[in-house]
């Protein structure tokens, strides 16, 4: 099962929290992204570029998705960058 | 805070014993001096605030106050009306919160809260001390406003099945015991309500099955309002997988290759314009009547009551008119210290009462109040809700909403120019993908909370 994580130390000055923002996905993408059914796919371990370019993509319309596109125009691009971020950092084993 | 009052020692059951000073003996394993946070109401919102918690901070000591052993999703409870899935598809045990995480549980009945000692007690006689409560009682239903309505209608004749259990197994039975050409009526309730796209979707599941079961059979649904969650989609999909007869004020976007079935099919939708609005039921000849005076007999009476918090709320002194105001960044009751109120009872503004905003506001208060024991400022809090639909096995719609805080109002928002439902013009393909998405939203989302 999932490993205990404390959410990574917060700096007071910063606006906003990888955590919190990306709890926001969890609901479908698994807890800390380990998705169970992976129809919806799992975010746990996703290079952090990688998901910054993919959810840019289904921002822009570049690419499409269902769903995705109307999520992912709900965040900044630095707001995508925290939850990349946070979601490389958890080992892609979580998923499977 | 309004007002630490000294009618805070609040007593919601008459208990004849005195209270019991026994207390609870300290968990093992766990640090002493850590903190204690205790939940009441094991739903959704309280499972999930446990959880990340414990996942937030693992030395938390979290202790989780429910009246029920096991809990019992209303998402995915219309599947049991249909045969779809079953009774216990839908129960969920608290064995992975407590394996896994290590929350404990204690099955009882909240009898006072006092929010200046911070202590509970319970019906069992125990007390529990907490540095931090969260409170997350769901909802009640208001009995009265409908000539003829009452609890015991709700309980026989007429059931809501509006939270998951034995109400859910009763309408079943009066469902599967329709006639083939019987008719079905389900009256939705006034907003704010638990689930708002629920009722629309539980008409499309039971549309589904009774096109192999009950060919004849016809919905109804009697609606107070001009419109709701998801409505055109809904209406699209009626349209395409059971003859549904699109009004003329919801063709607005509507794709050119729409069905124009000669007569209404299974489904028909009456809106609060078109006299949709119940003002009297009769349980004793299965009746309902409309603000225009038409009387009409249903097989099956589906009628779902107005909402409001929980009694607990109320009893808590933690509600203004029907619900509870929060702060809006950290969830903590607007009217007590160190009390969160979370789920279906809080005041949320634009996210509706569903298990998915529940899920998200107890993750924002688990992250505020780890923050907050740790003498640290709240962060910058954000929101989502989406929940997918299914108008059959084959076809499913969704809503994808993401909030944020509005500085100026200090009230949730929607994120503008984001979110919103499936496309119109989606294709063959895109409502088949949402369909199979349904599936493993719900799968993870209930992992996401309990699991």
């Amino acid at each position: 099962m999932l490993a205990y994580v404390v959410f990574p130390s917060i700096a007071l000055s910063q606006d906003f929290d990888g955590a919190v923002l990306a709890n926001t996905c969890a609901g479908c993408h698994g807890t800390q992204g380990a998705s169970v059914d992976t129809k919806i796919p799992p975010l746990a371990g996703q290079n952090a570029d990688e998901f910054v370019k993919t959810m840019l993509a289904y921002r822009d319309g570049s690419r499409k998705g269902t769903i995705m596109n109307r999520v992912a125009k709900g965040y900044s691009e630095d707001e995508i960058r925290a939850i990349a971020e946070y979601f490389a950092s958890f080992p892609k084993e979580n998923s499977e | 805070m309004t007002k630490p009052n000294r009618r805070s020692f609040l007593k919601f059951l008459a208990v004849g014993s005195a209270i019991s000073s026994a207390g609870l003996s300290p968990a093992k394993g766990f640090a002493q001096s850590s903190a204690h946070v205790v939940i009441i109401g094991g739903g959704t919102g309280g499972a999930t605030a446990a959880k990340y918690l414990k996942i937030g901070d693992e030395t938390l000591r979290v202790t989780v106050i429910e009246a029920n052993p096991q809990y019992r999703r209303c998402y995915g409870s219309s599947e049991v009306l249909t045969g779809a899935a079953s009774y216990d598809d839908i129960t969920i045990t608290y064995d992975s919160l407590k394996a896994n995480y290590g929350v404990e549980f204690l099955i009882d009945t909240v009898v006072a809260v006092d929010p200046q000692t911070q202590m509970i007690n319970l019906k069992s006689g125990e007390t529990v001390s907490y540095d931090r409560l969260i409170v997350s009682p769901g909802l009640d239903f208001i009995w009265d406003g409908t000539e003829g309505y009452s609890e015991a209608v709700a309980q026989g004749p007429m059931p809501h099945a509006w939270k998951a259990g034995e109400q859910t197994l009763l309408l079943k039975r009066q469902i599967d015991a329709m006639p083939e050409d019987g008719t079905m009526i389900i009256v939705p309730p006034p907003d704010p309500y638990r689930c708002p796209p629920g009722p629309y979707e539980r008409a499309s599941l039971l549309a589904e099955m009774f096109q192999t079961q009950k060919p004849r059979a016809k919905i109804l649904i009697f609606d107070l309002k001009d419109g709701f969650a998801m409505d055109q989609a809904f209406m699209l999909g009626w349209n395409r997988l059971y003859g549904y007869q699109i009004p003329e004020e919801k063709m607005t976007g509507m794709p050119d290759d729409i069905n124009t079935p000669a007569e209404q099919g299974m489904i028909d939708w009456v809106s609060g314009s078109n006299g949709g609005k119940i003002v009297q039921v009769n349980p004793s000849d299965m009746t309902v009547t409309t603000q225009l005076g038409d009387t009409v007999h249903g097989d099956v009476i589906n009628f779902i009551p107005p909402q409001k918090a929980a009694k607990l709320a109320f009893d808590m002194d933690l509600t203004e008119g029907n619900w509870c105001p929060v702060n809006r960044v950290t969830m903590e009751s607007s009217r007590h210290k160190n009390i969160y109120v979370i789920g279906d009872s809080c005041i949320a503004d634009a996210m509706p009462k569903s298990g998915f905003s529940a899920n998200s506001q107890a993750k924002l208060a688990a992250v505020q109040i780890i923050r907050n024991l740790r003498g640290q400022d709240p962060v910058e809090p954000a929101w989502s809700n989406v929940c997918f639909s299914r108008v059959n096995d084959e076809y499913g719609v969704s809503i994808a909403d993401i909030f944020e805080l509005d500085r100026a109002t200090n009230k949730i928002i929607l994120t503008p120019n984001a979110g919103g439902v499936s496309p119109l013009n989606a294709s063959h393909q895109f409502n088949r993908m949402e369909a199979l998405y349904q599936e493993a939203w719900l799968e993870n989302f209930v992992a996401d909370s309990f699991g």
